[in-house]
C-alpha cells in the first residue's frame, strides 16, 4: 500500500516538475480563473430574472449555480480526459514502453498519471471559486463542504472508470475518445 | 583452449537465463479508413516470429543478427513482457514473459531500438531519478549509480541539462544508462550503439564486455547490424530470417560451417542472399 502511494506520489512529483519549467503556468491559470468567474458572473447578471430565481434551489443566485455546475463539469472533463491523454502523451513521447518495463504496474501508472491533472483541477477550482467570492459574492460560507466534497470524489470515482474506458479505446483504435462523445 | 572454446563449455555448464520455446509472433494485417476500426479484431495472419527456440545462459551474450524485418526487435519485445506471444512461451530466469510479467520486468534492463523516452523538459538526472525509483531503487542507490555511469559514459555534463537539448547519441547513451541504473540479471538491448560515434561505441562495448558480462555475469541478448560489435561481444550469433531461426551458434563455428572467413560472408551464405564481390573477395 505504501508503495502504491508513493509511486503515485512519484508521476505527480513528475508532471509538478515538468510543469514548473513551462514560463509562469500557474501565474495564467490563475489569470485565466479571473476572466472565467467573470465571464459567469456577467452572464448570469445578463440573464437573471425573477422566473430564474424561482426554478434555482431557494436562496441561489443563477451565477453561484452556474459557477457550481462549472466545478462539476471541471471534474468531469478531468476525469474523463485525463487517462487517455496522458497514455496519448507516453505513446507520442515514446515514455510508454519505458514505463511499461519498469516494476511498476499499470493500473498504476495509470492512475499516477492522473494525480497531477487532478490536482490541476482542484486548484484550478479554488481559485476559481476564491474569484468568485472576493469579487464576485460567491456565497463559500453556506456551502456544505463535507457535501461538496463527498460528491466531489464520488464523481471522480464514477467518471475515472469512463475515462480508464477511455484510455482502454485509445490503446486499440489509437485515437478518439468515446466517453467523452456521449457524456460531454 | 581457445576464447571460443571456453565459452562453448561455459555456456553448456551454466544455468539458462532466457528460455525461448517454438516463439511464435503473428500481427494482424495493417488497414487504413474504415477498415481501421476492424483491426483489433482482425485474426493475426502476418508472421514476426515462427517457431523461434533459443536459450542463453548466465553471463552469456546472444547476438541478433539479421536483415530489416527479420524479427529481432519482436523477440526482444517479447521477451521484455512488451509484446504477447501468439503461441509458444518465453522464460527469464525461470519465469514466464505472459503468466508473470512482474518478475522478468524485476531482471531486466531493456533498451529500445527507437522511441528511446525520455521527458523532454526534464533534465537526464531527474529521468533517470523517476525511472530508478520507479524500478524502486533508493535514492542514493540511483545518485551513486548515476554518478559512476554517468562518469563512464562521459554523461556527466549532459546530466543536468533538459533532454531536448541533448544530441541523440546522448539520448541514446541517457537510455543505456536507464537499462543498466538498476544491475539487471538479463540485458535486452536492441541496437545499442545506433547513434553513438565511434569511439563512444568502441568504448561502450568495452564497458559491456568487462565490467557488464565479465564483471557481474549479466546475460546479454542484443539485436545490432554492426558485425565488429557482434565479433566482439557475441558468444553466440542467432541469426533469424523473416522470423525463423536459421542458425545458431558461435561466430568461430559458424564460420567453419559455411567454409566462409568472415561474419559477414556467414550471413550472406546462410540467408541465401548474393554475395557482393568486395565481401566475397575476402581472403578465407
Amino acid at each position: 500500500m505504501m508503495r502504491t502511494l508513493r509511486d503515485l506520489f512519484l508521476f505527480f512529483q513528475r508532471d509538478l516538475r515538468i510543469a514548473g519549467t513551462y514560463r509562469s503556468p500557474f501565474i495564467l491559470e490563475a489569470i485565466e480563473a479571473l476572466f472565467g468567474a467573470a465571464m459567469f458572473y456577467y452572464v448570469a447578471r445578463f440573464v437573471d430574472s425573477p422566473e430564474l430565481r424561482q426554478a434555482l434551489p431557494q436562496g441561489n443566485t443563477y451565477f453561484a449555480y452556474s459557477l457550481v455546475g462549472f466545478v462539476f463539469f471541471d471534474y468531469l472533463n478531468a476525469a474523463l480526459d485525463s487517462f487517455d491523454r496522458s497514455l496519448l502523451e507516453a505513446r507520442d513521447t515514446g515514455t510508454l514502453e519505458p514505463l511499461l518495463v519498469t516494476q511498476v504496474s499499470l493500473p498504476v501508472i495509470l492512475a499516477g498519471s492522473a494525480v497531477y491533472p487532478f490536482a490541476a483541477t482542484t486548484l484550478r477550482i479554488a481559485v476559481y471559486l476564491g474569484w468568485g467570492a472576493i469579487l464576485f459574492h460567491f456565497p463559500l460560507g453556506r456551502a456544505n463542504w463535507i457535501g461538496v466534497i463527498a460528491v466531489l470524489l464520488a464523481t471522480l470515482l464514477a467518471f475515472s472508470g469512463l475515462g480508464v474506458l477511455s484510455a482502454a479505446y485509445l490503446l486499440l483504435f489509437k485515437r478518439g475518445n468515446p466517453a467523452k462523445w456521449f457524456l460531454l | 583452449m581457445s576464447n571460443c572454446d571456453r565459452q562453448v563449455i561455459k555456456s553448456s555448464v551454466s544455468v539458462p537465463c532466457i528460455v525461448i520455446d517454438s516463439l511464435e509472433k503473428w500481427f494482424p494485417p495493417t488497414y487504413s479508413g474504415w477498415r481501421a476500426f476492424l483491426q483489433p479484431f482482425t485474426a493475426p495472419s502476418s508472421p514476426a516470429l515462427r517457431g523461434i527456440s533459443l536459450e542463453v545462459a548466465e553471463g552469456e551474450a546472444v547476438a541478433l543478427l539479421g536483415a530489416n524485418g527479420a524479427g529481432k526487435t519482436t523477440l526482444l519485445r517479447v521477451l521484455a513482457t512488451l509484446l504477447l506471444p501468439t503461441r509458444g512461451s518465453a522464460h527469464v530466469d525461470g519465469h514466464d514473459a505472459v503468466s508473470n510479467p512482474a518478475a522478468v520486468r524485476r531482471r531486466i534492463g531493456y533498451h529500445a531500438g527507437r522511441d528511446l523516452g525520455f521527458y523532454s523538459r526534464l533534465t537526464g538526472r531527474q529521468n533517470l531519478r523517476f525511472f530508478g525509483r520507479l524500478n524502486h531503487l533508493s535514492d542514493a542507490t540511483i545518485e551513486e549509480r548515476t554518478r559512476v555511469l554517468g562518469e563512464r559514459f562521459q554523461l556527466s555534463e549532459a546530466l543536468d541539462r533538459q533532454t531536448r537539448s541533448l544530441s541523440s547519441g546522448t539520448i541514446q547513451r541517457l537510455s543505456l544508462l536507464r537499462a543498466l541504473l538498476h544491475q539487471p540479471k538479463v540485458l535486452l538491448l536492441d541496437e545499442p550503439t545506433r547513434s553513438l560515434d565511434p569511439i563512444a561505441a568502441l568504448e561502450f562495448r568495452r564497458f559491456l564486455k568487462t565490467e557488464v558480462l565479465a564483471g557481474h555475469g549479466t546475460s546479454l541478448l542484443f539485436a545490432s547490424h554492426s558485425l565488429p560489435e557482434i565479433e566482439l561481444l557475441a558468444d553466440r550469433v542467432a541469426i533469424l530470417q523473416e522470423g525463423a531461426l536459421i542458425a545458431f551458434d558461435t561466430p568461430t563455428r559458424l564460420r567453419a560451417k559455411v567454409g566462409a572467413s568472415s561474419l559477414e560472408q556467414v550471413f550472406f551464405r546462410l540467408t541465401g542472399r548474393p554475395i557482393p564481390p568486395d565481401v566475397e573477395a575476402h581472403p578465407a
